[in-house]
């Protein structure tokens, strides 16, 4: 036959394969070169054998049979394993050779695999695993590169590996925009020609000095000098006197998204092949050729016995079984493993297969001493560069597992390991630990909720790993998901979630129907898939209902199936799978019943409550209750260095200078916080996830810090500390949400966990950066606290100990205190500060208010670096004169340029809110004068010469704010310190401010706002105030800790910490606010007694205060760390403050600024603040978040866990 | 009676070209077994040369997913350029009962037959459930992707797919060459309507291979009911019969066929009853043979009467055997050939005495057996034009208006024999008024939903008034 001639030569070597054509269906018909090319007239040389491959006439015929590669040492011809991080060398081949080497891949598979299935073919090219739309278009949106959130660009290449514009096959109408649904994908640029959207001050105009080496052709003057001439008074730090997108005036996201290893490579390229988690092919061949990734079988399944190097199985002896990056067998399977999946879908925090599987990523921080090396690792440039190219965390570069044969054991250390364990797939080199069940304080829990020791030696098998309890039962990715949701629709989509067929109802049903076993997600063609008719790789049949239950066969493993959980029988009394608290949740009625706590079936004659149920499915997900955990990434650091010389990962590869690490920062596992939906979701309320928070770092050629931890600004003006939302998979039974997770507690207990679940923010996560900022009697001053290097270790920190062995003991030797600090004089007290983006906002008393330039206050090029005048007053003057101003605060300390977010393609387009007007301000109090109100807009325009500010309003209306001392904003609503006590003024129209309410306190100094309560110090010590009403405000008569001076107060989740004078840091249980609770003094044994202000922050998996303690400068308190607090994973761990450093500040430290916020997604009034990725999609409004506690009076209505069997009802029918 | 009603079910689902389908769907019979008919064994001489059934092959049966690829059988619709539908696969596993035939085996009903058989093992283990309820092949032929639980799968019809899947799937030569070829490496031919046949008779009415006993029906088992064209539309058919059938592919006029499946079916019933083993039950014969209704009533019925359709009849409180197909044979008989007609009556009428104890039963089943082998060319050789299938339509009217379907088995086999051969004259466009008729014979079908309550007076009435329609 004529497929035995096209294999004739090739067997003759190849003497043994798995599938002669791949396919287990024998109906297909193919010779070898059918599909890989290649001449099958030649034939193995009788007298040559495979064992001499070396040998002349066997290599000769070899060559002559197979196609050649341009870059044989790329391919390391002629060995045939998958090379090691192809990427963008791929499209350097001839289309043959990539046939050759995979039929499947998509430059090539119309000739293989789209034979049969060319419609398949055509839809993989156009699904987001190819195009990456997704990641580009959220990065290019939230960073401000690009100002479409229906996204624009898209990885797409043609045969020839030419970047490609791919369109949709059909015109986009109306309703298909509406289901997320894009015209068109456009390649993307060179990141060299893109402009910043980031506007820090090196991007402003400017740029006539630097020597940028453009050559000035034409222009009399060769040299170029007079061009250079510097202006006076003008020091031009900026990067390019050409436009945007020259020089250095370009986007760094955008060097990280061809550049650095983040996510990808995806369909269009080879995986890695490089570790564990990264063994794969290309196009078809990437998901349906299995390789060995992961040893453990509930995510490799069947395959898991043959190891994670991704060595090969097959019966065709001249594939060496040595090498790693070979499939396991020359077969197309659907039986593909989650292991599989996860080689792409391995983000560390963020993406769902590691959820799934019950892990995230690791932080440095736990079991740091088996994970770090003994002496302290100077990696050369080189030996960073190579790890670098696996792996972007610079962290990596001096850890032990930037060693791939330790990482690849890393899950070899569980049985010795106190704080975490580890999972067992390495992808990108990184390391991901399993998140266990843990209560609020961080105690482990095992499955009856019971705690278990944290010196339990059996600590990790008694509590529960949170895995999905799909994964429990055995199923594996494709058990969901389905061939469309792997190979898409056909459409083009930019929204993962968008471009999903597959809903849990499908399977599960509702509370009132049974599944219907079709399709209903968004991408779910008219009338669904029929899963009925589904069939596993194995030939069972997957769905089948009997006797009433329906049962599910593994995708995987030939002899598992599982019986479906209905949610409706769940819900039915009587029945065998009846579940009360299943039955509660679901059948809760809506309105006022429901806050009465009224639950039940509908009435015998199918009567729905009055309003409906609460939780329904068209209102909610199910998954904003059916999760365990969310993942959430408080940021990362990019930090570009301009002499770093690397290869671009895309399009035409080559190397460039440039390059960015890529450095998560806080990854949590303890945030729930809930947002709506986009529409094509429905709008309905789901799960919302910290995530791509960025800050970016520059260094230039001159190895200056150009600009340093710098968040960018979204396209939409909003901050850039992204939040989307976001189906965690972490899906349990017993395990999930309930509600004293969203409403307010009877008692009252969850006063953080309410704003951290509204997105109000916890002041948890916040980062505080390089340095902390200090503002004191006659300065301000910033105290470098970290290292430069990755990790950014807090020096003196536990992290600081096992990653920089030898800088920590040099800070033992200097007795802990910090070495570096640079400082401005100010005209008066700085008593409240704020940084935001690369501006100092400072009210410095006799001094009025001040904004300094802070923008290179890591440059070593430059001798002042903090500023009030970056050029001539002529210029510009960010100053407003008063007479005592002792405090100011803005709406928001994350970066933001309101003015952006405007027009037609904000509001209509891209489906964004408007911001409140407050947002444009900044709020100034003066003991004297009042409240000044300032628009600090020019800041973020990128023009630096409007930089000049005044009064919008001077507002003290009757003297009400005589003596005002401390203003804490609470969205509109100002709670301003005054001599009388706290003013409350409504700033909904921030130009006409109003008095809503006073309350007499004695003596009050500060306050700081925790969801339905104001927490403020007073003489009498801290005082609690309820403002669920903030135009009702009351004291709590039970709340009083007495401290004899307190002076500010911090909120971090549920413990205040109050700067307490002499008696230094307090510490204050509030989880109760009615009932706070003092758990300890601390004053560092007599160091810290002067304590004025104290701020909170996270640090890679430890929590920090630093406090300014007046005449003694700045401390650096560890609050938890893996020695000092077993629990520190949990979402409120006591704190155990230790000191590590400390620094004398220049004159008495008075103030902080608050590290950057970054759980804080929208105010207290509904004010959005940070950019939410898919379209149309936002945090509450303030209407909708006081739904979750207040009746439409306003008074509170309150939940308990415990069933209350009285409040059972069928619903009455209506009259 | 509720299998058939489900059958009838998806009928309606299954866009039913014609009224008559769905009139059946009115149509709950609820007894034991009665037999309908279709063709079964071909001539004598071509037995011996009849292909093997798709349970009999030697060769390895791959299994259902390798035709269920959307690429191949699963399509979800129908394709346009295709010669096949491509979505038999979808129709079969949504709307088929064969789909779900295995499944069948795990429900209580088949707990409490196979509890009454006194098996050792469920239903869905044991041999006798599975050799019909689903494709109980040898181990040693089942392919590495074969699924027994799929019940009767694609190959349990069209023969094990093991040597003929490549040449199915990359045929050479001309296309109407393909099916020959297929045939050839051992696709089973259900396009001939005798191989149909046998095939489907094989189950819905029994082989050498495999019976519905007395016993199994006593032990619970629903009764069953089958008329191959019929059935082979509300199955539904996941064919079209088109132009381009006709190039590859023998078409047998629906009537014949189902002429033919009432001579094999009367063979299979002679073979049985003059099979020692298979035609007998400890002391008792074989009771699945006989009419249901000759014992199935109440003590005080009375409703023996002294005149069958063959001839006077035996005596009272006598046992009698279940003569549906025979006076389908005979119906079709007088009016292809008059004197084959009667020759067929007088032996039936020896056959009844005979078992009645007047003369040698084996002897006179197989002369029965002879002739409706007889009958078989003949048949095959008739032109089935409308003016034959009229006077086929009206001879079995007549006979019925005569009295002779005085009981429920004949009755039955009666109205799917005149839904039948008139949904053919219909298709032919030489009925005069298909609404009118179909009107009737949705009111004759009315009759016969419950079994036990059937009134052989209201029927012949009925039966007048279809007369009228059919001129």
């Amino acid at each position: 036959m004529d497929a035995d001639k096209k294999s004739a030569g090739c067997v003759t070597c190849h003497t043994g394969t798995d599938r002669h054509t791949m396919h287990q269906n024998p109906g297909v018909v193919l010779g070898c070169t059918d599909c890989h090319g290649g001449d099958s007239i030649v034939k193995r040389p009788p007298e040559s054998e495979y064992k001499g491959k070396d040998e002349a006439q066997y290599g000769m015929a070899m060559t002559r049979a197979h196609i050649s590669p341009r870059f044989p040492k790329v391919w390391d011809t002629p060995n045939s394993a998958n090379p090691k991080g192809s990427f963008a060398k791929l499209n350097r081949e001839a289309k043959e050779f990539i046939r050759f080497i995979n039929p499947g891949d998509l430059r090539v598979a119309r000739d293989a695999c789209g034979a049969c299935h060319l419609e398949t073919v055509q839809q993989v090219e156009r699904s987001i695993m190819s195009t990456s739309a997704m990641l580009w278009g959220g990065a290019s949106y939230n960073n401000g590169i690009l100002p479409y959130k229906r996204y624009i660009l898209g990885e797409s290449y043609t045969a020839d590996s030419v970047a490609a514009l791919i369109k949709n096959p059909v015109p986009v109408n109306e309703h298909m925009t509406k289901m997320g649904i894009l015209p068109q994908l456009a390649p993307l640029p060179s990141w060299e020609t893109i402009p910043p959207g980031d506007i820090f001050r090196v991007f402003e105009r400017g740029g006539r000095v630097i020597l940028s080496g453009f050559p000035e052709v034409g222009i009399p003057n060769s040299s170029g000098a007079q061009q250079r001439l510097d202006e006076p008074g003008r020091p031009d730090i900026k990067q390019s006197n050409r436009g945007p997108g020259t020089g250095q005036r370009i986007a760094v996201p955008v060097i990280n998204i061809t550049k650095t290893r983040l996510n990808d490579p995806h369909l269009w390229f080879l995986g890695t092949n490089e570790q564990p988690g990264d063994y794969r092919s290309s196009g078809c061949t990437a998901c349906h050729t299995v390789y060995a990734n992961d040893r453990d079988p509930s995510r490799s399944g069947p395959y898991a016995k043959f190891g994670h190097e991704g060595k090969t199985q097959t019966k065709d002896p001249t594939i060496s079984k040595d090498a790693s990056g070979h499939p396991l067998k020359h077969e197309f399977t659907r039986a593909i493993p989650s292991s599989q999946c996860m080689v792409c879908h391995m983000h560390q925090p963020n993406v769902f297969v590691n959820s799934f599987y019950g892990a995230t990523m690791w932080d440095y921080e736990a079991d740091a001493p088996s994970m770090w090396p003994k002496s302290q690792k100077y990696p050369t440039a080189a030996e960073a560069r190579k790890i670098l190219d696996r792996n972007p965390e610079e962290a990596a570069t001096r850890g032990l597992w930037g060693d791939p044969e330790f990482s690849k054991k890393v899950s070899e250390l569980n049985p010795t390991l106190k704080d975490t364990q580890f999972a067992d797939y390495h992808g990108h080199g990184w390391n991901f630990r399993y998140v266990f069940k843990r209560d609020r304080k961080g105690t482990l829990l095992d499955k009856n909720g019971a705690a278990v020791s944290d010196t339990d030696p059996k600590k990790f098998d008694k509590a529960v790993h949170l895995t999905s309890i799909h994964l429990d039962l055995g199923m594996h990715c494709v058990d969901c998901h389905f061939s469309q949701d792997a190979h898409g629709n056909g459409h083009i989509y930019g929204e993962v979630a968008a471009a999903v067929e597959i809903d849990c109802a499908d399977c599960h049903g509702t509370a009132k129907n049974y599944p219907t076993l079709l399709t209903s997600g968004p991408a779910a063609k008219p009338g669904g898939r029929d899963l009925k008719l589904l069939r596993t790789q194995d030939g069972r049949r997957r769905f089948e209902w009997r006797e009433g239950k329906l049962f599910q066969r593994s995708a995987l493993d030939k002899d598992l199936e599982w019986e479906m959980s209905l949610v409706k029988d769940t819900v039915t009394p009587g029945h065998p799978k009846y579940n009360e608290k299943a039955a509660r949740a679901k059948l809760m009625f809506a309105g006022q019943q429901g806050r009465d706590g009224q639950w039940g079936p509908p009435s015998a004659d199918g009567k729905s409550p009055d309003q409906g149920y609460a939780h329904d499915n068209d209102k909610m997900t199910c998954y904003t209750c059916h999760l365990s955990w969310t993942t959430s990434c408080a940021g990362c650091h990019l930090p570009i260095q301009a002499n770093w010389k690397t290869e671009r990962l895309h399009y035409e590869g080559g190397e460039t200078r440039n390059y960015a690490t890529y450095n998560p920062q806080v990854a949590r596992d303890d945030m729930f916080q809930l947002g709506k939906h986009g529409e094509v979701k429905g709008s309905r309320v789901a799960p919302i996830r910290s995530s791509s928070a960025l800050i970016l770092s520059s260094t230039n050629a001159n190895r200056e810090r150009i600009y340093i931890q710098q968040p960018p600004i979204a396209a939409s003006g909003f901050s850039s500390q992204a939040f989307a939302p976001h189906y965690p998979h972490t899906e349990r039974k017993t395990e999930t949400k309930t509600c004293t997770d969203c409403h307010a507690s009877q008692a009252n207990d969850n006063n953080a966990i309410m704003a951290q679940l509204l997105l109000q923010g916890t002041n948890f996560v916040n980062f505080v950066g390089f340095n902390a900022w200090v503002g004191s009697a006659k300065n301000i001053e910033a105290v470098q606290v970290t290292e430069w290097d990755e990790p950014q270790a807090v020096i003196g920190s536990y992290l600081h100990k096992y990653a920089y062995p030898d800088w920590f003991a040099a800070h033992e030797k200097r007795a802990m205190r910090l070495p570096d600090a640079h400082n401005h004089s100010t005209k008066g007290e700085a008593r409240c500060l704020t940084l935001r983006g690369e501006y100092m906002f400072v009210a410095e008393g006799a001094g009025g208010f001040r904004v300094y330039d802070v923008a290179s206050i890591a440059n070593k090029g430059i001798s002042q670096r903090i500023i009030t005048a970056p050029f001539s007053p002529l210029g510009q003057d960010a100053h407003i004169a008063s007479t005592n101003a002792t405090c100011m605060a803005l709406p928001t300390n994350q970066a933001i340029a309101p003015e952006r977010n405007k027009g037609d393609l904000m509001r209509v387009t891209n489906q964004e809110q408007a911001f409140h007007p407050i947002y444009h301000y900044a709020f100034v109090v003066d003991a004297v004068e009042g409240l000044i109100v300032v628009n600090v807009d020019t800041f973020a325009d990128g023009e630096p010469r409007n930089n000049f500010l005044k009064r919008a309003i001077t507002w003290n209306e009757g003297g009400v704010l005589k003596g005002a001392r401390h203003i804490t904003l609470g969205g509109y609503y100002a709670y301003i310190a005054t001599d009388a006590g706290l003013v409350i003024v409504n700033l909904n129209d921030p130009l006409k401010p109003t008095v809503v309410a006073q309350l007499p306190l004695r003596d009050m100094r500060a306050s700081a706002l925790q969801f339905r309560y104001l927490f403020v110090t007073t003489a009498d010590g801290l005082q609690v105030v309820d403002v669920t009403n903030a135009e009702k405000p009351a004291l709590v008569n039970t709340a009083n800790v007495p401290l004899a001076d307190a002076r500010k107060i911090y909120l971090a989740r549920t413990y205040a910490y109050v700067a307490a004078g002499k008696d230094g840091l307090v510490i204050i249980d509030v989880e109760k606010p009615h009932a706070p609770r003092e758990l300890t003094r601390f004053t560092a044994d007599g160091k810290l007694t002067d304590a004025q202000d104290v701020i909170v922050g996270s640090t890679n998996a430890s929590l920090f205060a630093y406090v300014a303690d007046g005449v003694n400068g700045l401390k650096v308190v560890q609050l938890t760390s893996p020695d000092s607090q077993p629990k520190f994973y949990g979402f409120s761990p006591e704190p155990r403050p230790q000191l590590i450093a400390w620094r004398k500040t220049a004159s008495r430290a008075l103030a902080l600024s608050k590290g950057l916020d970054r759980d804080r997604g929208v105010d207290e009034t509904g004010g959005q603040i940070a950019v939410f990725g898919r379209i149309g999609a936002r945090p509450f409004s303030r209407d909708e978040m006081r739904r979750f506690y207040l009746n439409p009076d306003g008074s509170l209505w309150t939940v308990k866990d415990e069933i209350d069997r009285a409040s059972f009802n069928a619903a009455k029918a209506e009259k | 009676m509720r299998l058939l009603s489900a059958i009838f079910d998806t009928v309606v689902s299954a866009k039913a070209g014609t009224q008559w389908r769905s009139l059946l769907s009115h149509w709950l019979p609820a007894c034991a077994r009665t037999t309908l008919a279709l063709l079964a064994a071909s001539l004598f001489s071509l037995a011996s040369a009849a292909p093997p059934l798709p349970y009999q092959s030697p060769h390895e049966t791959l299994g259902q997913v390798t035709c269920a690829s959307s690429l191949c059988h699963g399509a979800v619709k129908r394709w346009k350029d295709s010669p096949v539908l491509q979505n038999e696969y979808v129709t079969w596993s949504r709307t088929d009962k064969h789909a779900r035939t295995y499944s069948v085996l795990l429900n209580e009903k088949s707990k409490k037959i196979v509890a009454n058989l006194g098996l050792k093992q469920p239903a869905h283990e044991a041999k006798i459930c599975l050799d019909c309820h689903a494709h109980n092949i040898p181990v040693e032929r089942r392919g590495e992707r074969f699924k027994l639980s799929d019940g009767v799968v694609c190959e349990a019809c069209h023969g094990p797919a093991e040597k003929w899947i490549k040449p199915h799937v990359n045929p050479v030569g001309e296309p109407a060459q393909h099916h020959a070829a297929n045939i050839e490496n051992g696709l089973y031919d259900t396009a001939d309507a005798t191989s149909r046949a046998r095939l489907c008779l094989g189950c819905h009415f029994g082989n050498k291979d495999k019976l519905v006993t007395h016993r199994i029906m006593g032990a619970g088992h629903p009764r069953m009911s089958f008329e191959l064209d019929t059935f082979t539309e509300i199955a539904p058919k996941h064919f079209v019969i088109d132009s381009d059938y006709a190039k590859r592919k023998t078409v047998w006029e629906g009537a014949k066929a189902w002429a033919i499946g009432q001579a094999l079916a009367v063979q299979e019933t002679m073979d049985i009853l003059s099979d020692d083993k298979r035609g007998r039950d400890g002391l008792f014969p074989e009771l699945v043979l006989f009419d249901c209704h000759a014992c199935h009533h109440a003590m005080s019925d009375g409703r023996w009467k002294p005149k069958t359709a063959f001839g006077p009849s035996i005596s009272p409180g006598l046992v009698r055997i279940n003569d549906s197909n025979m006076l389908m044979l005979r119906a079709l008989a007088n009016t292809l050939d008059p004197k084959l007609g009667e020759r067929i009556r007088a032996q039936v009428l020896k056959l009844h005495r005979a078992v009645a104890g007047d003369g040698d039963a084996r002897v006179e089943a197989a002369a029965l057996k002879k002739l409706a082998g007889e009958t078989v060319p003949v048949i095959a050789a008739a032109d089935f034009g409308a003016p034959v299938v009229r006077r086929v339509l009206t001879e079995l009217i007549n006979e019925g208006i005569a009295g002779y379907y005085s009981d429920y088995a004949a009755a039955e086999q009666a109205t799917l024999a005149v839904s039948s051969v008139g949904s053919f004259l219909e298709k032919q466009g030489a009925m005069k008024s298909p609404g009118a008729y179909n009107s009737s014979l949705k009111k004759l079908n009315a009759l016969l939903v419950n079994d036990e309550r059937y009134q052989p007076a209201q029927f012949v009435t009925q039966l007048k008034d279809l007369r009228s329609r059919v001129d």
